[in-house]
């Protein structure tokens, strides 16, 4: 019977293991993995830096397709550059936003794995602390 | 060599989870991260109390340094303790949670080479071990019914299933107990054989639903299939193997739900926030916003609704959604009701997650509110010049799948001149030709054959995607999803034979709208006709009563006054019809099989072919059976077969765009009817070829191309064809059965009846030629007839021998029947009685009769 417990004490540490330094730290990555993609995903960075001369809201100009007048070519072309410009004024700051976002989302996932795989120690460092503070 | 059933729990990894359960770590796990956790908040906001009390002036009370110290210990050691409980726990469900290697499919082919233990769930792998347990203590074999009475032990959850199909779980316990007692008697190999069954069968089930490790639900379903007491309360509560599958899948996927709602973090979830620079990269849509309904945050508000049905549907859509043609508008052709909407909000849920193709991912799918449109603007120019300003903004804005229901309403082909209608084909073809432009056209089959083809340019940049009706399984779950909504709403608890009923009654009697709309509907109007009742529970009679209310046709049980006219229809067919017993008993048997439902057919209720002269009975038998079988003579469709004598005259009968069909349309207004096709004989061979479906299946195609349901129909065909040899044997009393396979061999010689056609009747029926006997009967009928009406009047008619006798000797005319006796009566007797009345020689309180002779009204005194 003491030799059963004994083994199966044995088992569960090895369980215990296991699962605090592998299965966890998998799926705190996976966790991780989940709120990156949120992030660029919530300030729709990757959209924004493809589009980023894009026009603003897709307001653009046509240019003349009858007869030659400088004039209006230029006044086409300098309303769609505005256009354009006022698109990245806009995009810009959202994309440093989001990207400012993902900056603090990879930290805090690797200060997260961190704290995680050095857990056990940290609850008995707190738990002697405490008792230092007690008494 | 004989099959080796390896289970052994022990050995399984499961098993450490087993074991583990009860350590107090574990177990008090959950609660104690709890408590500490509370215990820390509190320390910790009284440290930060004193804390800031020593350093500001403004707290009136001060706490002693020491004393906050220590709380500041407490409060760190009380958070470690909070930390390492709830580490407990989560280690705990990695721990219930064993990983399996091998996939189900490879266990199930070779069950002996693996301990089958393994691929139990825990849950699963607790009833089992609570079972063997049992076993042992109350010294009984291990079966099904132990493992069965575990189950319910230790699931509470099951309960749900059982509350929902009004069943008492306390009873079921108690039954199960009673059986332990004999089942002691019982060989210890026959009892496992029930038990490695249920196991087995657990692992098949769990294979089918996709599970890794078998589930209780599916040790439930398995013990359902397997163990004697379990089906055996299921036959008396009569309930179906399909029906605990209903319940486990509505229960599983309750659980799923809880499930995944809980975890936050994954990214379904962390997707439903949404995102705000999507926006950035496309045009402002001002004018759509305002005549239209934006889906994708109907979506939202919905809760992202779980998609059942019309999986492949949806996936068409997308695939022409995807192209980079002109032709990428899918246009979505069903009968209204069959889902067609729902598919939509299916899309847009997809588009939300990015799970569909890129062309479709992310955009905003709007529905066009054509109506609203028409209704604010004055004029028919201000109209078009916003649609083109809609259209415009579509494709400028570059993110909107625009959505256009009942299309077929403002698409005209130069038809549409109604007010409040407008034709955009003119508008939209321009637009519709661009890829840049998507659209989903919503449509009907008729309105599909009716209007947009009659603009075949248009229809030419659309796809057509035809939507079915759902499944009965996938209208239950829809059913199961909406029934806790009432539930909340009303306040009444819905049972699971309710629903199932719903569904049952809905196929078989609802046949002009399609699942789930139909199952749907009735549900919510069931619901609200409970709401003003005191019950508090939806049951199965609710169901039939409301449905017979709305069908005028008794379902469910059958009742004692109708079980009695079943019983006596031939007596009470008799009533109105002389004689004719052969043929009165051939229509009624057929009558209490469909009604009794004791054989399944797909065709109507029955089809009769009626042979016979002119005058004998057919069609009265016809009216007789409308008025007593549906309720009413005015329930009998009754048609002319010698109007149909050309195959010109098919889209007379099943109806063509702009045409309503002469058979069909009523049909599907009117289901329950009783079809009468006069001279059938007369009707061309093609018109007869469009019966062989009909008696066979069931149903019929019309002209627009909408499925008509016969299957709630009593056909009656008549014919006076070969009636010169219904007569001849009459005349040599020849036997009856022999002279109908001979007039059935004359019919098929000479090419009247095709073989084919004449096998699909349930019974060709002959109707001999009237005797004077019979006809004094009739001569009776009629002459009660205006006795009855006589009596309305308050004037007593006495009907005497000899004027029966006259009447039969004026009327008796073979070739004619009875129609002669009819005119003789109405001649003879009809005229007299209405001179007499208009002269006032009779009056109120008169007892009169008829001279048999002169036919001249004689008075008999008064009453």
């Amino acid at each position: 019977m003491q030799i059963l417990e004994g083994l199966k004490r044995k088992s569960i540490l090895f369980s215990w293991w296991q699962w605090h330094f592998s299965f966890m730290p998998k799926r705190l990555l996976e966790i991780w993995k989940n709120f990156l993609k949120f992030g660029l995903y919530y300030f729709s960075v990757p959209l924004l830096l493809t589009t980023f001369f894009s026009h603003f809201h897709r307001y653009k100009w046509e240019y003349p397709t009858r007869g030659f007048d400088l004039g209006k070519i230029l006044e086409t072309a300098f309303s769609n550059l505005i256009s354009r410009i006022m698109g990245m004024i806009f995009r810009f700051p959202l994309i440093i936003v989001g990207t400012l976002f993902e900056i603090f989302l990879i930290f805090t996932g690797v200060l997260v794995i961190i704290f995680w795989i050095f857990l056990p120690l940290f609850l008995i460092l707190a738990f002697f602390y405490g008792f230092s503070l007690l008494f | 060599m004989a099959f080796r059933f390896y289970f052994n729990l022990e050995e399984a990894p499961i098993f450490e989870a087993l074991s583990w359960e009860n350590a107090p770590g574990f177990k008090f796990a959950p609660i104690l991260k709890k408590v500490f956790l509370i215990f820390f908040l509190l320390f910790f906001f009284i440290f930060l109390f004193g804390f800031f009390s020593q350093r500001i002036d403004f707290f009136p009370v001060k706490l002693d340094q020491k004393l906050n110290q220590k709380l500041l210990g407490s409060s760190i050691i009380f958070l470690s303790f909070g930390v390492l409980f709830w580490t407990q726990e989560a280690f705990f469900c990695y721990l219930k949670d064993p990983k399996v290697k091998v996939e189900l499919k490879k266990v199930i082919a070779n069950p002996e080479k693996y301990n089958l233990a393994e691929f139990l769930d825990f849950e699963s792998a607790k009833t089992v071990f609570f079972a063997e347990k049992f076993a042992k203590t109350k010294r009984i074999p291990l079966n099904s019914s132990v493992l069965f009475y575990s189950l319910l032990t230790l699931n509470p959850k099951v309960n749900f299933i059982f509350y929902r199909c009004l069943l008492d779980l306390r009873i079921i316990k108690k039954k199960l107990e009673d059986y332990f007692k004999i089942c002691k008697k019982n060989t210890k190999e026959e009892s496992f054989e029930t038990f490695e069954n249920s196991i087995l069968e657990a692992l098949k089930i769990a294979e089918e639903k996709g599970h890794k490790k078998i589930e209780i639900g599916d040790l439930f379903l398995s013990l359902a299939k397997h163990d004697l007491v379990f089906k055996k309360i299921l036959i008396e509560a009569d309930l179906k193997i399909e029906d605990m599958e209903s319940l486990t899948w509505w229960l599983e996927s309750l659980e799923k739900e809880e499930e995944k709602r809980k975890k936050w973090w994954e990214w379904e979830n962390l997707a439903k926030i949404g995102s705000i620079g999507k926006d950035f990269a496309a045009g402002y849509t001002i004018t759509l916003d305002k005549y239209s309904i934006d889906l994708t945050k109907e979506v939202m508000k919905m809760g992202y609704p779980e998609i059942i049905g019309h999986q492949k549907e949806i996936e068409a859509m997308e695939r022409i959604l995807a192209r980079k043609e002109a032709c990428n508008d899918p246009l979505i052709v069903g009968e209204a009701g069959s889902g067609r909407r729902s598919m939509i909000l299916a899309l847009a849920k997809k588009s939300i997650f990015g799970e569909s193709l890129p062309e479709v991912n992310y955009k905003r799918i709007v529905q066009l509110n054509l109506p609203a449109l028409l209704a604010q603007l004055e004029s028919l120019e201000v109209v078009e010049s916003t649609l083109e300003r809609i259209f415009r903004e579509v494709i400028l804005a570059g993110n909107v799948i625009l959505v256009i229901d009942e299309l077929h309403n403002f698409v005209g082909g130069g038809k549409m001149a109604r007010a409040g209608t407008i034709d955009i084909s003119g508008i939209l073809t321009p637009y519709i030709s661009s890829p840049h432009f998507q659209v989903i056209g919503i449509t009907t089959y008729e309105g599909l054959h009716r209007n947009i083809e009659q603009n075949p340019s248009l229809l030419s940049f659309f796809e057509k995607i035809e939507v079915s009706e759902i499944s009965r399984q996938e209208t239950l779950k829809l059913l199961e999803r909406l029934a806790l909504k009432l539930e909340q709403r009303y306040q009444k608890l819905i049972s699971f034979p309710a629903l199932r009923d719903i569904i049952k009654y809905c196929e078989r009697y609802i046949t002009a709208t399609p699942f789930p709309e139909k199952a749907l509907d009735l549900l919510e109007e069931i619901m609200v006709h409970l709401a003003q009742s005191r019950e508090k529970i939806l049951l199965p009679k609710h169901v039939a009563k409301i449905v017979s209310e709305k069908i005028q046709v008794p379902v469910g049980e059958v009742e004692k006054t109708e079980k009695e006219v079943l019983l006596n229809l031939e007596n009470l067919l008799h009533q109105r019809v002389v004689d004719q017993d052969e043929a009165l008993k051939e229509v009624s048997a057929a009558l209490r099989r469909a009604r009794t439902q004791v054989t399944i057919r797909r065709g109507p209720i029955g089809c009769f072919l009626f042979l016979g002269p002119t005058g004998v009975g057919k069609t009265e038998t016809a009216k007789a059976l409308a008025e007593f079988y549906f309720g009413s003579e005015n329930r009998m469709i009754r048609l002319d077969m010698s109007e149909f004598q050309n195959v010109e005259d098919i889209p007379r009968l099943i109806g063509s765009p702009g045409e309503e069909g002469l058979l069909t349309t009523p049909v599907r207004e009117n289901p329950f009817s009783l079809i009468l096709l006069d001279e059938f004989e007369k009707a061309h061979p093609n018109i007869l070829n469009l019966f062989l479906q009909v008696f066979d299946e069931g149903h019929l195609t019309d002209g627009l191309g909408r499925k008509v349901d016969f299957k709630n129909t009593i056909i009656i065909a008549t014919s006076n064809a070969g009636y010169q040899m219904i007569f001849k044997a009459a005349k040599e009393n020849k036997d009856w059965t022999t002279t109908r396979e001979q007039l059935i061999n004359f019919l098929v010689e000479n090419g009247i009846f095709r073989p084919e056609l004449l096998n699909r009747f349930d019974a060709v029926v002959l109707y001999k030629p009237l005797t004077k006997e019979n006809l004094l009967s009739i001569a009776e009928l009629l002459l009660k007839k205006i006795q009855k009406q006589l009596k309305e009047k308050q004037i007593d008619f006495i009907i005497e021998d000899p004027l029966k006798e006259k009447i039969v000797e004026l009327a008796y005319r073979p070739e004619f029947g009875a129609r002669q006796m009819q005119r003789v009566i109405q001649d003879k007797i009809g005229n007299a009685l209405a001179e007499a009345i208009l002269r006032e020689e009779i009056k109120r309180g008169d007892r009169i009769g008829i001279d048999h002779e002169t036919f001249r009204v004689v008075k008999k005194g008064s009453f």
